[in-house]
């Protein structure tokens, strides 16, 4: 999982703070865990999630538009 | 270096452990064991176990608000406890060199003298205040920091159990009238 962050967004993640994140995120009730799997346990996103994560993507999007936008006419 | 990293995981909380150790220590054997994972792991443990002490609106209950007023008391117990010896000589020097009773100075000089002229000693009487007050607050106040529409926003959720609140107090008076004693013998 850090691997793959650290591949498609550049953040290299420490494991404390990764599980800092999947805890909040449980509780929150965007991710949930699936079975474990040879100790590891994969998580996968919620109905919730699914949403929150449309309406984060939809704001950055929106904010890259505008970005762009004002870069060009700047 | 990867047995230490273990060795700080365990200071995560028990209930923390038991949901996310085995999967967390799976990560651990697998991640780059290096002085940043170190710190990170610490950190991370730390904070932890700062948020489980603190009062979560999100679990109510009688059970929980029990249980963080347990453990406030407990740290203001121990805080009272760290800065007694450091209460017992500033109160003996002030009946004695403000008030004039000199009884009680006399009687813990003897033994106080070793103590208080070793570095250790000096570093733990003087840091003793300090350490009081941070075991008094720590535990009943929870900071919360977020980002919302665009701005930072910051709560501070202070609760108020009276011993903690005395040892609060106690450790400040203590720790000015060590200031103003190190001020007057060194200024």
């Amino acid at each position: 999982m850090l691997r793959d962050i650290s591949e498609f967004s550049g953040a290299r993640l420490g494991p404390g703070t990764l599980y800092g994140a999947i805890e909040r995120l449980e509780q929150e009730r965007l991710i949930e865990p699936l079975p474990a799997e040879d100790r590891r346990t994969p998580y996968r996103l919620t109905e919730a999630g699914r949403s929150f994560l449309a309406g984060r993507a939809e704001a950055l999007e929106r904010l890259v538009r505008v970005a762009r936008k004002r870069g060009a006419t700047a | 270096m990867k047995r230490l990293i273990r060795l700080v995981s365990l200071l995560y909380p028990p209930a923390w452990r038991a949901r996310y150790g085995a999967e967390f220590e799976a990560l651990l054997r697998e991640h780059e064991a290096s002085l940043d994972t170190l710190l990170d792991v610490l950190a991370n443990a730390l904070r932890t176990r700062v948020r489980s002490w603190a009062p979560r609106s999100t679990q109510g209950g009688h059970n929980v608000a029990d249980k963080f007023y347990r453990r406030a008391g407990l740290l203001g117990i121990l805080g009272l406890a760290i800065m007694l010896p450091s209460s017992v000589l500033v109160a003996a020097a002030v009946l004695k060199y403000i008030v004039g009773v000199d009884v009680l100075f006399d009687a813990i000089e003897p033994a106080m003298t070793p103590i208080v002229t070793h570095p250790l000693g000096e570093t733990f009487f003087v840091l003793a205040p300090y350490v009081a007050f941070v075991f008094a607050v720590m535990p009943v106040t929870r900071v919360a920091l977020g980002w919302r529409a665009g701005r930072l926003s910051a709560t501070v959720d202070v609760r108020t159990p009276a011993l903690n609140v005395v040892v609060a107090v106690l450790s400040v008076v203590l720790a000015g009238f060590m200031a103003l004693y190190w001020v007057a013998e060194n200024l």
